[in-house]
C-alpha cells in the first residue's frame, strides 16, 4: 500500500509535475487509495459488461476525441493495472492509439480519471489523447473491439499468474487464446510478455512456443527493441519489484 | 458412444470417455470422425475409424458451445456459443481462425450449412440470421417472436431454397418454420412464415425433428418422455400416417413408459441467458457521493 502510494509520488515530481497532486481528486490527477481493488477477477464468469456486437459498433471516438477518420487503435495492453505502463506508450508513440483493457471496474475507472486528467493538464500541446482505457474481459471480448489482423502489438505485462493448477484455464496466456490473439494481430506483431513469477513464464514460453503462429524473438533483437527498457520501468507492478529485486522475466513473440 | 447403423439394427461400435460432459456433436461429411464440444468451450476430434486413437483437442471456447458445424468440403470447423460469437476455424490448421460472424446479442443456440458459403444461425436475441462464413459478413437478419433454442435447416431447392425450422423459449407457439429464399449470389429473403402452437404451454418440449411433411417433437408430460407428431403443412397434430401404436413402441423401446422409470426433466434452458448483474453504478454512486463530500469539506 505504501510502496504503491509512494509510486505516485515519485511520478509525480519526475514526469508529471503539478498533475499527480494527491490532494486534489476533483480537479487533479485521481488519487489511487480510491481504486483499490483485489488483484484477482474470475475472466469466465457473467460480468456485466457493456460490449460491442462487432468492431465497427463500437464508438471510438468516445475514447479518443481526436480520433482521425479511418485511424485505428494499433496497441493493445491487456491487463493494464493502473495504466504506467499505457501512459509510457502513449508519449513513445504519439502517432499510434494505445488501448488499456482491464477488468476490474475501479482500477479501470482510475485510468479513465488518469487519463482524463492528463489531457486537461496537457490541454495545449494535445499530449495523451492517443490513449484511452476500456473496461471489459480481454478473454472473452476481443474479437468483438478490433478486426482480423488490427493490432501491431500487444503487451501482457505481471498477468494475475493463477498459481492453483485449477485455475490455469484463468491464465490470460492459454493454447485456445493464443488463436485469438493471433486472429487480432497482423502478421509480423509483437507479443510482450513480462512477469516476475517464474513458473509463469516457463508457462508462457512453452505455450506460445508449441503454438505454430508465434515465434520467440531471440535475445539481441528483445534488447534491440526500444520498447524493452520501458517494459522494465513503467509499469506499476514492475517498479514494485525493481524495489524488492525480484527477478523478472521478459519474453517477446512475432506473430508469423 | 458410437454405433454402426443398419437399416435392421445398431451396433455399437466404440464406447468413449469425455472428459467433461458434451453441449454439441457432428460427424464429417465422410463418418471418419466425429467433433464433441463440451460446456467450457473445448471442441475435440474423435476418430472413428482408428477408435483406440485419443482425442484431438482442435478449439477452445471461452464459453459453452452450442453447436458445431463441418464445411462439406471440410476446410472449415464453424462453432457458435453463449458469448454471441460464431467463430470460423481453418480445419486442419485449427490454430488459425478463418473469421468471426459477429452480431448476435446474446447466445447462438443453432447453426445449419446452406451452401459452400453460406450459414444460417439463431439466437436468444430473437434473431434468425444468414452470414457468408467465408467474409463473416451478415446477409439476412429476421426478428423472430421468441428467443430461439434450437434450428434445423431442410434444402427445398439446391443452393437457393431452404425450409429452416426454429424451436423457441417459452413461447405461445413451440416452432417457426421460415422459408429462406436466394435471390442472387449474396441476397437471401425470408419468403414464407408458419408458426406451429405444438400445444406449447401444455407439456414441456426439449427437441425436434423433422421430415418433408411431418414435425416430431419431443418432451416431457408430467415428468415422462412423450413425443408427439404434427403435420407441416397445417401444424396441427397428424392424423394420418402415423400407424396405430408406433408412438407407443418408439416410447416403449426408450424405456419411457416403464414402472420406475427415471423422470425425464428437460434441461433447464433459462440459464443460457446471461445474468446480467450490475457492479457498476453501485461503485460509480459511492464515487460520485464521495467527491461531492470532498467539495462541500473545502468550502465549509
Amino acid at each position: 500500500m505504501v510502496a504503491t502510494g509512494g509510486q505516485a509520488q515519485d511520478q509525480s515530481q519526475n514526469q508529471e509535475p503539478d498533475v499527480l497532486n494527491p490532494t486534489s481528486a476533483v480537479t487533479g490527477l485521481p488519487q489511487k487509495r480510491y481504486y483499490r481493488q483485489r488483484a484477482h477477477s474470475n475472466p469466465i464468469a457473467d460480468h456485466s459488461f457493456d460490449y460491442p456486437a462487432r468492431p465497427e459498433d463500437v464508438d471510438w471516438r468516445s475514447m479518443y476525441p481526436s480520433i482521425q477518420q479511418g485511424q485505428q487503435v494499433s496497441f493493445a495492453d491487456v491487463g493494464c493495472g493502473y495504466g504506467g505502463f499505457l501512459v509510457t506508450l502513449g508519449e513513445m508513440f504519439p502517432e499510434k492509439l494505445s488501448i488499456g483493457m482491464e477488468i476490474r471496474v475501479k482500477v479501470s475507472d482510475y485510468v479513465v480519471d488518469r487519463v482524463a486528467a492528463l489531457r486537461r493538464r496537457c490541454a495545449d500541446t494535445g499530449a495523451y489523447q492517443n490513449i484511452a482505457c476500456l473496461r471489459t474481459n480481454a478473454m472473452k471480448y476481443l474479437p468483438n473491439y478490433f478486426s482480423k489482423g488490427q493490432l501491431e502489438k500487444m503487451f501482457f505485462l505481471y498477468p494475475d499468474p493463477h498459481f492453483k493448477r485449477a485455475k490455469h484455464k484463468w491464465r490470460i496466456i492459454n493454447q485456445a487464446l493464443l488463436s485469438e490473439y493471433a486472429y487480432v494481430l497482423r502478421k509480423g506483431g509483437l507479443v510482450y510478455t513480462m512477469t516476475d513469477v517464474e513458473d509463469l513464464h516457463k508457462w508462457i514460453v512453452t505455450h506460445m512456443e508449441e503454438h505454430p503462429l508465434y515465434e520467440r524473438l531471440t535475445e539481441e533483437e528483445a534488447n534491440a527493441d526500444p520498447i524493452t527498457p520501458k517494459l522494465y520501468q513503467s509499469s506499476e507492478e514492475g517498479a514494485k519489484v525493481v524495489r524488492n529485486k525480484g527477478d523478472h522475466f521478459l519474453a517477446i513473440f512475432r506473430r508469423l | 458412444m458410437l454405433y454402426r447403423s443398419r437399416p435392421e439394427n445398431a451396433r455399437l461400435l466404440s464406447t468413449r470417455p469425455l472428459s467433461r460432459a458434451s453441449s454439441a456433436l457432428r460427424f464429417c461429411s465422410d463418418s471418419s470422425s466425429v467433433l464433441v464440444t463440451d460446456k467450457t468451450g473445448d471442441c475435440y476430434q474423435y476418430d472413428c475409424v482408428e477408435v483406440e486413437a485419443p482425442p484431438r483437442l482442435l478449439l477452445g471456447h471461452l464459453s459453452v458451445v452450442y453447436d458445431i458445424l463441418w464445411s462439406e468440403d471440410q476446410q472449415h470447423i464453424i462453432t457458435c456459443d453463449r458469448d454471441d460469437k460464431i467463430r470460423v476455424t481453418n480445419y486442419p490448421a485449427t490454430f488459425d481462425i478463418h473469421s468471426y460472424c459477429l452480431g448476435h446479442r446474446e447466445f447462438v443456440s443453432g447453426l445449419a450449412l446452406l451452401t459452400e458459403q453460406h450459414i444460417a444461425s439463431t439466437s436468444g436475441d430473437k434473431t434468425l440470421r444468414v452470414w457468408n462464413y467465408i467474409q463473416g459478413k451478415e446477409l439476412l437478419q429476421h426478428e423472430l417472436p421468441a428467443p430461439a433454442v434450437r434450428l434445423l435447416v431442410r434444402q427445398l431447392e439446391p443452393e437457393k431454397v431452404f425450409q429452416a425450422a426454429v424451436l423457441f423459449y417459452e413461447h405461445v407457439d413451440a416452432l417457426g418454420l421460415y422459408r429462406l429464399e436466394r435471390s442472387s449470389d449474396d441476397t437471401w429473403s425470408v419468403t414464407a412464415t408458419q408458426l406451429v402452437c405444438a400445444e406449447a404451454g401444455s407439456w414441456s418440449i426439449s427437441n425436434f425433428t423433422l421430415t418433408s411433411d411431418r414435425i416430431y417433437i419431443t418432451g416431457a408430460e408430467n415428468k415422462r418422455l412423450s413425443l408427439r407428431v404434427y403435420d407441416i403443412a397445417t401444424g396441427q397434430p397428424a392424423s394420418s400416417g402415423v400407424p396405430e401404436g408406433w408412438l407407443k413402441m418408439v416410447l416403449d423401446g426408450l424405456g419411457a413408459n416403464e414402472e420406475g422409470a427415471p423422470p425425464f426433466i428437460p434441461e433447464d434452458l433459462s440459464v443460457w441467458f446471461k445474468k446480467r448483474f450490475d457492479n457498476v453504478s453501485d461503485y460509480l454512486e459511492r464515487k460520485k457521493r464521495r467527491i461531492e463530500e470532498q467539495q462541500q469539506q473545502k468550502c465549509g
